[in-house]
């Protein structure tokens, strides 16, 4: 250890993290920007909120510990060093220029992809044309060479001998015998088990004296290999295996990773990894095979082979294979042999267009029409990449141009299709260049899934790491934002995000949207399309963001020492009708310390409290100065203009727009005087239901009393007051409420309700009571396909107006709590 | 450097003043130098794709853009020129035993002792770190490496690199995950 190692602090453990994962959106979205942080990447702005965030969440304080850590213990094994080369250098260069332009004076600049300057004379390019041709030459015959080299190597016996030349904390088990291993040979029949702390170290010796040994295999802890058949079987756990010459492993599900020389790691997926892990969160997501470096690994499963080339990835999931492509897809390999291209085309020829088709491969193959799809060719170690769209019978064609010489491609369709979410994973496709007209050797298949991808770039297209896409569902009745922060997806390095269980029904004046958040972007909320609307199809999962200045704002309220605050950030989203809360701090502010403290961009809510009272001010920042924003009323009052025809349709009087001024808080209720507004006066006898701000749930609080006064567990939410005349009071900015709790009750369609000819009727019923005696609150609404007995249970309580088919409304539906239903 | 006199010596460079060049290459020959090592593993490879970077910017010169800065410009002739060396190199090896996974038993034997379990304290954290450096794939290292060893930017490594600063950032964070486990696997060994 070095002398400098005692002064650097030691990390958290692994498991100390696994303890506090990130908590919520807030969390995921700095443990985004640690490394960042930590490598002096990160904007003044980001940084100052993310040392915010660390000195109040234990969690993150943790991951932040570990990324310094992880930094500091790389900066000082490999400290930033000058490296000069040996005496004489510049002479030396300007001798060998000296050289160089006597040779070939009339040599021309050849830098056209240098890419500070404009393409250079044509006879450079001839020049240029005719080293490239026979740099091509050249590389193509060591290619061929080297291709026969590789076929050479099916000269070896490849039987091979097992052999462990490392173990620690590892047992053998032979005939039913468990003992520690030593280094020796495993035979056959035996299996090599490593502890939790355990790490093994297994070498594959052959009869061949080319190269010895023919791979190391290093078995991690939690693992188990065997030897069966003279083949090295995968049992359980993750190995990483560095081959010398061609070899095999066994893995548990019976398939075969064929390897050529390179590293390849196989083995369970480790979740430690987020960035480039995806969490399909699928028990069956078991294993993966990849390709770290060198030859294509070819993975053979129930006679079907599939090639991993370098930096893709292989996963067994849900009882299929499914490569993923890691962004990095631009790697050929030995051993893969080309399509020839066809025989009658004279070599310096262009192919005609590539053909291919999109389907599903769980509707009977029918076409995936408006699909598209990003192809990245990839020939010698490079990848072209082009888009295209598949048309209405799902077929695609690319136009002819150099990049079809390739002969496989990875495609990758980003566009989806809901509700389903169809979408299928990148894979590998050869080009059949021997066809009339090159075409996909086979489809691209798009199969249905539970869990769909979607990709956030910036304006220029490329993947944004760390942005949280949030599904979030706007209601319009309530004009609330509500976030479903258990569904959230952050980004990996590619941009892509996964999202799982989307909420497929919802309420007519409810929609459901992305809301896209990242630290150096403009926060944009997407509304996704309805499923039956003609945009669905062709919706893109692709998300973009729009690049912003990050302005932290200082805020400096303070009118006393020893007060609490709550800081509220709120930012506007582009495509939200109301701003949304980001963050919320609790800022304590004592006599000896500053009163001010550093928020993030947008506009603030302070909220601030005292022993007494707690007031919710509307603040803004311009010129450097925090105001009380007289303004901040004026979006709730466009929202009331908005939402005003809506709530009396619903049958609710909006008497005023009020905001509860004081709430006076005290042990574990909170003592609460409801107002009406401006005038003051106190509203009596009104049913107060305490309310999520983030979640919409609620709960009953109870009456008020004559001087309006009330006492229950607010917990910081907010409060819904219904007066007896029905009067609504609700001390969130954001918008007056509307609320219907209603009992359970049936329908029964009279007959000359009914239509005549078809059977399905579509009744779409608007609640629009107000009786509340529940613990819930929604405003509520229901489309219902009326079954064939046209009795409909299990309905809640409340007036309705149905819809038939025809387009006749039925005004005035009413069910009643003994199951009554009025007909008006 | 300053741009105006980045700016005086490439002016003179174009009316082709070697000894103008020479300062040039003074100036620039430890950046361009320690780049080329980094991705040639090899002084004398080193020294020629260096070489070969300032000839190239010399006949590139007519092209210089007094309204760009140059090192960035020189920073990415110097990583066509390197790649440019190490596809020959590459194109005329042929495959052998990887060296990495011998001098990884050697490392592992300081490490522990596989018979009394004895975990060795010859070796620093240091000298492992840089160990596993040298296993890691070139495209995984070489982002790591000249972001530390070289103190380059993101910006600068996606010039060089001739990829976009997202790729360096991926890149340069998957290597930290690969140490840190493989570094992982051996402490705890």
């Amino acid at each position: 250890m070095s002398a400098g190692e005692g002064a650097m602090r030691q990390p958290p453990s692994p498991n100390d993290l696994r303890r506090h994962p990130a908590k919520d959106a807030h969390c995921a979205h700095f443990r985004g920007l640690m490394r960042d942080y930590a490598d002096g990447e990160l904007t003044a702005a980001l940084g100052a909120a993310l040392e915010l965030h660390v000195h109040d969440c234990r969690a993150c304080a943790l991951g932040l510990a570990r990324s310094e850590h992880e930094v500091l213990r790389l900066r000082r094994a490999l400290p930033t060093t000058t490296v000069e080369p040996q005496p004489g250098f510049a002479a030396r260069t300007v001798q060998r220029l000296v050289q160089d332009l006597e040779r070939d004076p009339e040599l021309e600049p050849q830098l056209a992809a240098a890419g500070n300057g404009v393409a250079g004379p044509a006879r450079g390019r001839r020049i240029g044309s005719r080293i490239t041709l026979a740099l091509s030459a050249m590389a193509a015959t060591l290619m061929v060479i080297a291709g026969l080299l590789w076929q050479g190597y099916a000269e070896i016996d490849y039987s091979a001998r097992f052999v462990v030349a490392k173990a620690f904390h590892t047992h053998v088990e032979r005939n039913g015998v468990r003992t520690a291993a030593v280094p020796g040979a495993l035979g056959e029949g035996d299996s090599l088990v490593t502890d939790s702390d355990g790490a093994a170290l297994v070498q594959l010796e052959d009869r061949s004296d080319i190269v010895h040994p023919g791979a190391n295999v290093h078995v991690a802890g939690d693992s188990k290999v065997a030897v069966a058949a003279n083949q090295l079987h995968l049992a359980d756990g993750s190995v990483e295996v560095v081959t010398s010459r061609p070899t095999e492993v066994a893995l548990p599900d019976g398939s075969l990773l064929s390897m050529g020389i390179g590293t390849y790691s196989i083995g369970a997926i480790d979740y430690r990894r987020p960035d480039y892990v995806l969490d399909f969160g699928s028990p069956d997501l078991r294993m993966r095979a990849e390709t770290v470096s060198g030859d294509a690994a070819k993975l053979a499963r129930g006679g079907k082979t599939d090639t991993i080339v370098a930096g893709q990835v292989a996963i067994w999931h849900g009882g299929s294979i499914v490569s993923i492509d890691n962004g990095d897809a631009n790697s050929i390999v030995n051993g893969l042999r080309p399509t020839p291209r066809r025989p009658d085309l004279p070599s310096d020829q262009l192919l005609p267009a590539l053909r291919g088709r999109v389907q599903f491969d769980n509707r009977a193959a029918a076409p995936a029409r408006e699909v598209l799809l990003e192809i990245d060719f990839l020939e010698g170690g490079h990848a072209r990449q082009v888009e295209v769209r598949s048309g209405e019978d799902g077929l695609f064609e690319i136009p002819s141009g150099r990049h079809l010489d390739a002969p496989f491609a990875v495609i990758r369709p980003i566009t989806s299709e809901l509700p389903n979410l169809a979408f299928s994973m990148p894979r590998l496709y050869a080009v059949d260049r021997t066809a009339e007209v090159p075409v996909l050797s086979e489809p691209v298949t798009l199969s249905d899934a539970p869990t769909f991808d979607c990709f956030v770039v910036d304006d220029e297209g490329l993947p944004i790491e760390g942005a949280l896409v949030v599904p979030t569902v706007v209601d319009g009745l309530l004009g609330m934002v509500w976030p479903i922060e258990s569904l959230l997806t952050p980004t990996n390095y590619l941009g892509r995000g996964s999202l799982h269980s989307l909420p497929n029904r919802l309420e007519p004046h409810q929609q459901l949207g992305l809301l896209l958040l990242h630290g150096t972007h403009a926060a944009r909320w997407v509304a996704l399309p309805d499923a039956n609307s003609p945009a669905a199809a062709s919706f893109q999962w692709r998300l973009q963001l729009h690049d912003r200045v990050v302005a932290p704002h200082r805020v400096g309220v303070r009118s006393e020492a020893n007060v609490t605050q709550d800081v509220l950030e709120v930012i506007a989203v582009e495509g939200l009708p109301s701003a949304y809360v980001v963050s919320r701090q609790t800022l304590t502010f004592r006599a000896d310390s500053s009163p001010s403290a550093l928020v993030g961009d947008g506009q603030l809510w302070l909220r601030q409290r005292s022993a007494s009272q707690t007031t919710l001010r509307g603040m803004y920042y311009q010129d450097n100065v925090l105001r009380v924003s007289q303004e901040a009323t004026q979006p709730i009052d466009e929202r009331l203009a908005q939402l005003q025809p809506l709530i009396q349709s619903s049958g609710f009087e909006v008497v005023r727009h009020h905001r509860n001024e004081i709430l006076a808080t005290e042990g574990p209720h909170s003592n609460v005087q409801v107002i009406e507004g401006p005038s003051g006066v106190p509203l009596s006898q009104a049913r107060c239901y305490a309310i999520d701000p983030d979640g919409g749930a609620a709960r009953v609080l109870g009456t008020s009393g004559s001087a309006g006064e009330l006492s229950g567990p607010l917990n910081g939410w907010s409060l819904l007051a219904i007066a007896a005349d029905g009067r609504i009071a609700f001390n969130s900015p954001l918008s007056p409420a509307t609320a219907s709790v209603l009992q359970v009750g049936s329908l029964s369609v009279g007959q000359e309700h009914r239509p005549s000819q078809s059977q399905s009727l579509l009744l779409r019923m608007t609640a629009v009571g107000n009786n509340t005696p529940h613990g819930r609150l929604h405003a509520t609404f229901w489309q219902y396909t009326v079954p064939n007995d046209w009795l409909m249970s299990n309905l809640p309580v409340g007036q309705y107006e149905a819809q038939l088919p025809s387009g006749e409304v039925i005004r005035g539906v009413q069910i009643l709590a003994d199951d009554t239903v009025v007909l008006n | 450097l300053s741009k105006r006199s980045e700016n005086d010596l490439m002016l003179r460079i174009q009316a082709g003043d070697l000894v103008a060049f020479e300062q040039l290459v003074e100036r620039y020959q430890a950046m361009v130098y320690g780049l080329a090592l980094s991705i040639l593993r090899s002084p004398e490879d080193a020294e020629e794709a260096a070489q070969d970077a300032f000839i190239k910017l010399y006949r590139a010169r007519d092209r210089y853009d007094r309204a760009r800065d140059l090192e960035p410009w020189l920073l990415r002739i110097a990583g066509n020129a390197c790649r440019d060396l190490l596809r020959r190199r590459r194109a005329a090896a042929l495959p052998t035993a990887t060296a990495a996974a011998d001098s990884d038993d050697d490392i592992m034997a300081q490490v522990a002792d596989p018979a009394t379990g004895e975990v060795g304290q010859r070796v620093g954290v240091e000298q492992l770190v840089r160990h596993e450096l040298e296993r890691l794939s070139e495209k995984v290292r070489l982002p790591l490496e000249l972001k530390y060893m070289r103190g380059m930017t993101n910006q600068q490594i996606a010039e060089v690199l001739g990829v976009s600063i997202s790729n360096v950032k991926v890149q340069v964070a998957r290597a930290k995950d690969v140490l840190q486990s493989r570094l992982e696997r051996v402490m705890e060994a």
